[in-house]
């Protein structure tokens, strides 16, 4: 590949890529903000901070009940648990990004040794393809699943594609791989606000959301 | 602009009224993983998708991402996203009144914390903002505005039944009592089936000494609007009890065995108001613990224990988002220590009865709400009670449809009798 576009990956577009996001992700907090909130006035039975902890408790530890629940769909749990593990795992502690975060937040943390990022890889590559068969085996995903969906699994898929190729110098020149990853995170990140893939930030606001008013009602 | 185009547009209209950030937030944050139809009732007993929670809030979904965000609106505009039909609201009428309670029970499963059961009731609104809602739901809302009570009970069948009581039982029903403490809200579903509870809710109360009446202009508990999704008319047939309470100027509504009016009046009210309520809004089921508690009145330690088994069913509205877990089951383990035994999944994760939201009141939903009936039949059979206790006069209508329809020689029975029975004269 043009050494042009392994400099552009690593320089301008990966600013051009960060600053999207932000702006991106910043516009749509903004929009929910401008959106109006009500005020709840029904008379409390519970706490919210209470229902704010379980909410969130309840996914690291879901109680017997809801354990019930999930063991019906255990496939979609598991591999989006799993994925989300192995995935950060791999966005947080693989030594280049490390780096990488050191640069962009002024300080760095301790990475893990590369064949335990390479595993973490793999995982959060075969739990996307659980995924995907998940997309067509189960009705109700089924259902649910449109283009964007599929098109959210492809674009996370060549990421982790793409860097586990990097990793293990398959087929195709390093450099060349590396741009291919690079130009990947980057497209992720200007993907991420326009698409259902914005959902991390919409999972902490809804949980608090539901922690306050399930812990007000005394249910959680 | 035709009459089609009218129906729709007042849906999304309505959609588009109802969403504000917190509604964003949740739309925004689900993944559509289906994790909730396990959840629910109605996709468990059918293998139906299309009654997954998630595909029950669908038109909601749709109204906000085309108006709403920049995508949906290029998309819209390209013709990538399909706008609301007539035909999408017939079949969400079907799918949102037939197939779902609004139990919310699927709003304690999602991943994401959504309150999709309370969206759900956000798209019953819409339905209904159209014109879309099921003609059996649409005359109970019509004979409550025209004579009080969904059923048509009358004022004059109201009294009749506080004349039953003092005639027939000997028991004084005091009505209109300006200066009482608490105002009693009755339901016509509770007196129309079990016209017994007025005597039980008298006996307890004068055990304890409370200051009560009942008004028979205070009435129904049991609220249409609420059901259909009419917050005008939600809060015209509250003001019915509301106005009252004020005029006697009471402390306390205590509404006696309903779910949905409880909820209708403690939940809603202040939030359509915009400020709380100037007296207390009780359930009996708490009202009788704190009476238990405070030693205003006393209970015949295990009475119950008589061999049979008993168990407690949690109602949706009551238990699962009205947070009174505990007090019930502190008088069963009071009253049947040994013979009280619970269900599973049960409090917040309570299977619904399948019964509630309008749907024991749709002829056409009879074989939906029966299968769904079965996972409850499921569970009281592990259990392996004969009784089942609960607080919720329309749960103990359906459980008492249900054991006649899977032909069951089981006993659905309300709390509000079991104390009264138990009661220490
Ligand atoms: S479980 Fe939650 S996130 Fe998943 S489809 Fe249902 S509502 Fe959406
Ligand atoms: S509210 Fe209850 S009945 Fe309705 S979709 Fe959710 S789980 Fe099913």
């Amino acid at each position: 590949m043009n050494l042009d576009w392994y400099y552009m990956a690593r320089g301008p577009l990966f600013k051009f890529a960060v600053l999207f996001f932000l702006f991106g992700m910043g516009y749509r907090l903004f929009m929910l903000l401008f959106l109006g909130w009500k005020k709840d006035y029904a008379p409390a039975r519970g706490s919210a901070i209470v229902g704010i902890v379980k909410a969130f408790w309840h996914h690291a530890w879901p109680p017997e009940g809801l354990r019930e629940v999930y063991k019906g769909r255990l496939l979609a749990v598991l591999s989006g648990d799993i994925f989300h593990l192995a995935a950060f795992t791999v966005i947080l502690f693989q030594p280049a990004h490390v780096k990488i975060w050191g640069k962009i937040l002024g300080f760095e943390w301790g990475s893990l040794p590369m064949p335990i990022v390479d595993i973490a890889a793999g995982i959060a590559l075969i739990s996307l393809i659980v995924m995907a068969i998940d997309h067509l085996a189960s009705p109700v995903r089924h259902l649910t699943s449109t283009t964007m969906s599929w098109l959210n699994l492809f674009f996370v898929f060549l990421p982790l594609l793409t860097g586990w190729m990097t990793y293990h110098h398959l087929w195709l020149p390093y450099q060349t791989l590396l741009t291919f990853h690079m130009l990947a995170v980057e497209w992720i990140l200007i993907w991420m606000p326009l698409s259902k893939m914005s959902h991390f930030l919409y999972f902490f606001v809804s949980n608090v959301i539901h922690g306050v008013k399930f812990g007000k009602m005394g249910t959680l | 602009m035709s009459p089609a185009t009218v129906m729709e547009d007042k849906a999304v209209k309505q959609f588009i009224k109802t969403v504000g950030g917190e509604i964003a937030a949740q739309l925004e944050a689900c993944m559509r993983c289906g994790v909730c139809a396990e959840a629910c009732q109605f996709y468990l007993t059918t293998g139906n998708p299309e009654y997954a929670p998630v595909w029950k809030m669908e038109l909601l979904r749709r109204a906000y991402v085309q108006n709403f965000t920049v995508i949906g609106k290029v998309k819209t505009m390209l013709g990538l996203e399909k706008p609301i039909s007539k035909e999408d609201i017939a079949h969400w009428t079907e799918l949102d009144f037939h197939a779902c309670t609004v139990c919310r029970r699927c709003s304690l499963a999602c991943p994401m914390g959504i309150d999709v059961g309370g969206l759900i009731s956000k798209v019953r609104a819409g339905l209904t903002a159209a014109g879309s809602t099921p003609p059996d739901l649409l005359h109970m809302k019509d004979k409550q505005l025209e004579v009080g009570s969904p059923n048509g009970a009358t004022e004059a069948d109201w009294i009749a039944w506080y004349d039953w009581a003092e005639r027939e039982r000997g028991i004084e029903i005091p009505r209109d009592v300006k200066g009482a403490e608490t105002l009693v809200v009755f339901t016509m579903l509770e007196l129309g089936s079990f016209r017994e509870n007025l005597v039980y809710v008298a006996r307890i109360l004068n055990a304890a000494g409370v200051k009560w009446t009942v008004s028979p202009r205070a009435r129904d508990a049991f609220n249409m609007g609420k059901v259909i999704g009419d917050k005008k008319l939600e809060k015209l047939f509250a003001e019915r009890i509301i106005n009252v309470a004020k005029e006697l100027g009471v402390k306390q509504v205590l509404i006696t065995e309903c779910g949905h009016g409880y909820a209708a009046l403690r939940e809603d009210m202040p939030n359509i108001y915009g400020g709380p309520l100037p007296f207390e809004i009780i359930h009996i089921t708490e009202m009788m613990n704190r009476l238990f508690k405070q030693g205003r009145i006393k209970l015949r330690k295990g009475v119950f224990d008589n061999g049979h088994r008993i168990t407690f069913h949690d109602s949706c509205k009551i238990q699962r988002t009205g947070g009174l877990f505990d007090e019930p089951r502190e008088l069963l383990q009071y009253l049947a220590p040994n013979s009280f035994v619970e269900m599973n999944p049960n409090r917040e994760m309570t299977i619904c009865c399948g019964g509630g939201g309008g749907v024991r009141a749709i002829k056409d939903a009879y074989d939906l709400r029966m299968g769904a009936f079965r996972l409850k039949v499921e569970q009281v059979e592990k259990a392996q009670a004969d009784t089942v206790v609960m607080t919720c006069s329309n749960c103990r209508l359906q459980f008492m449809d249900g054991f006649k329809h899977y032909q069951l020689q089981k006993e659905a029975v309300g709390l509000v009798e079991m104390v009264a029975k138990a009661l220490i004269d």
